[in-house]
């Protein structure tokens, strides 16, 4: 029956192109490049100052700073942000930096978003902290954009329901624009891809009352990014 | 295919009495094109963006059977279930059988045009489930029991004050016009409606075919949340709006937040690619994506095909000096501006919407905007020819075989669209000379035997001849 419907839909579609059913059609190699000269010839560090630069215009800070300064770093955001709960995901990156040592040093209300806890509490939690954190795994000089693929104890929530949000990256991760992202996820389609993938681009905001700007509205409203040097 | 109580000509009037409108469009329209142009200005080179952009929503038209099988292949295999809507009746019953399925009582949205064209609110309300539209300006305009007047910014006909007393009412207590305090009440407003919500409808800004994704574009994060926190996931998709793989879904979202509203890119890109998986313990555990033709397959094949091409940036209505004038409830369909003048009578028949290819000043200047460059004077033009060819005028037939629209007379609208023109030639211009074919005025000159416009105001050229049909 829903075969049917599919099969009437889609020959219709053929029918009125008029022409026969076509199956298995590949795009063709787009010869235009038109986004090459946004990026071409600059050196990776002039890609990291551009990421920089483009959060800071939307109002988000991005701290560079070697592994070693990651505690006092975080110590400002949790003063900056006034910061008493967070939740961060269960990441082997962020356990590398020793995360949640540095949150019980300045006695923060952390958890972890754990896939073997009771799920409803952990949304309810994750509703109501001051803080999500999560580590990212590209960014896009162009716009300032993180790219976090979901899943696991990489919750999707820990980036969405609190007001406030900490993204960790590594400088190494940091492609020149959307182009070279889209193409790490088309590589990955065979593997199969995550149930969801963010690309997250400074606070949520909303022009929608008199097209008066405001942050914050359902995503996080304040963003921060700290951006680790490559040793 | 909308309800539209009034007539046209009255609707216009309407529109022409009303005092906030006559400040929020100019404002609103001033300030998204200008965000448009800046970042083609960026851009540099955003001729060629616009003609790879057309090319690749072209050419997945072409194949449009071939893609659609692909993708709903694969949202199958990851384990995602898929509905063809042949109608909006159909559209319809699909979606309130999952929900009495589900024994819903109540639904969250993120903003979708496909959702208006088939009334999924009404059809929801009437068995007793709460809908919540989440989009702050879908909030608003749902409060003051309305429709979207604008693609990009759907509220743009409601003042602070406004909404200063829809949202007290709501709170129960008075709130200041403070947009901050305004924000800060529908955030909290709306989060408690997320949390309990059983279903979540989004729309499909593009879905991609090579991995089964629905991809939504939005500044908020209510589409987010729409499509993480209820248990289950309904996206509502017009079937034109696909692309073949990643790669290309980099070019069309990067036209159309540059169009839209002059971001290199919106807040959030969120790729959906399966319900929740085995390791997650977050994410709806049900994803449906409906596939809507609802008059779409009509257009396939005749000379409005590149009308499918469209990707909703709104540039259009942003150029537009009827829409300047009119906005968009005039309009009367789902759809307004220059590509809902096309398209509502593709959708919904000439009968209903004789007038609509006269919404224009056929100055081209919608044309010019369009990120993948649909011709969309031209097919306003061969929208008039085929009303003359089967006998149907709107206004008096010497007007319409002029090629005249009720604005191509009157002298503000045609100011207005020299000023658009002008304003927006920037761009295009490299090293200090304008490489363009014809200009943005080509559209206007094109058209032939257009007079010159009369010294007198669209205002007043609406009262002696707009309204020259009478009912
Ligand atoms: S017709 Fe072109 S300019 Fe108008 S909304 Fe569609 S894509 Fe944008």
């Amino acid at each position: 029956m829903d075969l049917k419907k599919q099969e009437d839909f889609l020959n219709n579609i053929a029918s009125k192109l008029g022409r026969p059913r076509r199956s298995g059609v590949e795009p063709p190699k787009w010869e235009s490049k038109p986004y090459l000269h946004l990026y071409e010839g600059k050196s990776h560090e002039e890609l990291i100052e551009d990421f920089i630069t483009n959060l800071g215009q939307l109002n988000t800070k991005v701290d560079r700073i070697s592994r070693d300064q990651f505690a006092a770093s975080l110590g400002n955001v949790i003063q900056d942000f006034e910061v008493r709960s967070t939740v961060y995901w269960d990441d082997e990156a962020l356990d590398s930096l020793c995360l949640s040592d540095v949150l019980e040093k300045n006695q923060i209300d952390a958890f972890r978003w754990d896939p073997n806890e009771n799920e409803e509490e952990m949304k309810q939690r994750t509703a109501h902290v001051d803080l999500g954190i999560v580590f990212a795994d590209l960014g896009l000089a162009e716009t300032g954009t993180v790219v976090l693929f979901n899943g696991g104890g990489r919750g999707r929530l820990v980036s969405l329901l609190p007001p406030k949000f900490l993204c960790i990256l590594s400088e190494k991760d940091i492609v020149p624009r959307l182009t070279q992202a889209v193409q790490k996820v088309h590589e990955r389609v065979s593997e199969g891809l995550p149930a969801c993938i963010n690309f997250i681009t400074g606070p949520s905001r909303t022009g929608d009352i008199e097209m008066d700007l405001a942050f914050g509205v359902h995503g996080p409203g304040k963003v921060h990014v700290i951006l680790l040097k490559d040793e | 295919m909308s309800a539209h109580p009034l007539i046209f000509n009255e609707r216009v009037d309407k529109a022409l009495a009303d005092p906030i409108l006559k400040k929020a469009l100019p404002l609103t329209q001033d300030r998204l094109r200008g965000g448009r142009i800046n970042a083609a200005e960026q851009l540099g080179n955003v001729e060629e963006w616009r003609e790879l952009a057309s090319q690749i929503r072209s050419h997945t038209i072409a194949n449009l059977d071939s893609y659609l099988e692909e993708l709903v292949t694969n949202v199958r295999k990851n384990g995602g279930h898929v509905h063809f809507a042949a109608t909006s009746d159909d559209a319809v019953e699909i979606i309130t059988g999952i929900a009495k399925e589900k024994n819903a009582k109540s639904v969250v949205k993120s903003k979708s045009m496909v959702s208006e064209e088939v009334h999924i609110n009404k059809h929801l309300e009437d068995m007793g489930i709460k809908v919540v539209e989440s989009d702050l300006g879908e909030y608003i305009i749902q409060l003051a029991n309305e429709t979207p007047s604008h693609l990009i910014a759907p509220a743009i006909h409601k003042t602070r004050e406004q909404v200063r007393e829809m949202f007290s009412k709501v709170a129960g207590r008075q709130l200041s016009d403070e947009t901050t305090e305004l924000t800060a009440f529908a955030r909290e407003k709306l989060r408690q409606e997320f949390l309990q919500a059983d279903i979540g409808i989004s729309g499909c800004n593009f879905a991609v075919a090579e991995s089964g994704s629905v991809v939504l574009v939005s500044n908020e994060g209510n589409a987010r949340l729409t499509t993480t926190v209820p248990k289950v996931h309904i996206a509502m998709m017009g079937m034109e709006r696909i692309v073949p793989t990643w790669n290309e879904l980099d070019m069309v979202v990067s036209m159309l937040t540059r169009s839209a509203t002059g971001q290199k890119i919106s807040v959030y890109v969120t790729g959906i690619n399966s319900p929740r998986q085995s390791e997650d313990s977050d994410g709806p555990e049900e994803f449906h994506l409906v596939i809507l033709d609802n008059g779409r397959s009509n257009i396939l094949g005749t000379a409005y095909q590149e009308a499918l091409n469209c990707i909703r940036c709104g540039a259009c209505l942003n150029v537009c000096p009827v829409y300047r004038h009119i906005g968009g409830h005039a309009y009367g369909g789902v759809y307004s501006g220059p590509i809902g003048a096309v398209l509502t009578p593709l959708l919904g028949g000439y009968e209903e919407w004789l007038e609509l290819p006269y919404a224009s000043s056929l100055c081209g200047a919608c044309s010019e905007a369009c990120p993948v460059k649909i011709p969309l004077h031209d097919l306003l033009i061969e929208h008039r020819k085929d009303e003359v060819e089967m006998g149907l005028t709107p206004f008096s037939e010497k007007m319409a075989f002029k090629g005249f629209g009720f604005a191509t007379s009157h002298p503000s609208v045609y100011e207005t669209a020299v000023k658009l023109a002008h304003s927006g030639m920037g761009f295009l211009a490299k090293d200090g000379v304008i490489s363009k074919g014809p200009g943005m005025l080509g559209g206007w000159t094109d058209v032939r035997d257009l007079p010159q416009p009369a010294k007198q105001s669209f205002r007043e050229w609406w009262k002696k001849e707009g309204k020259g049909r009478n009912q």
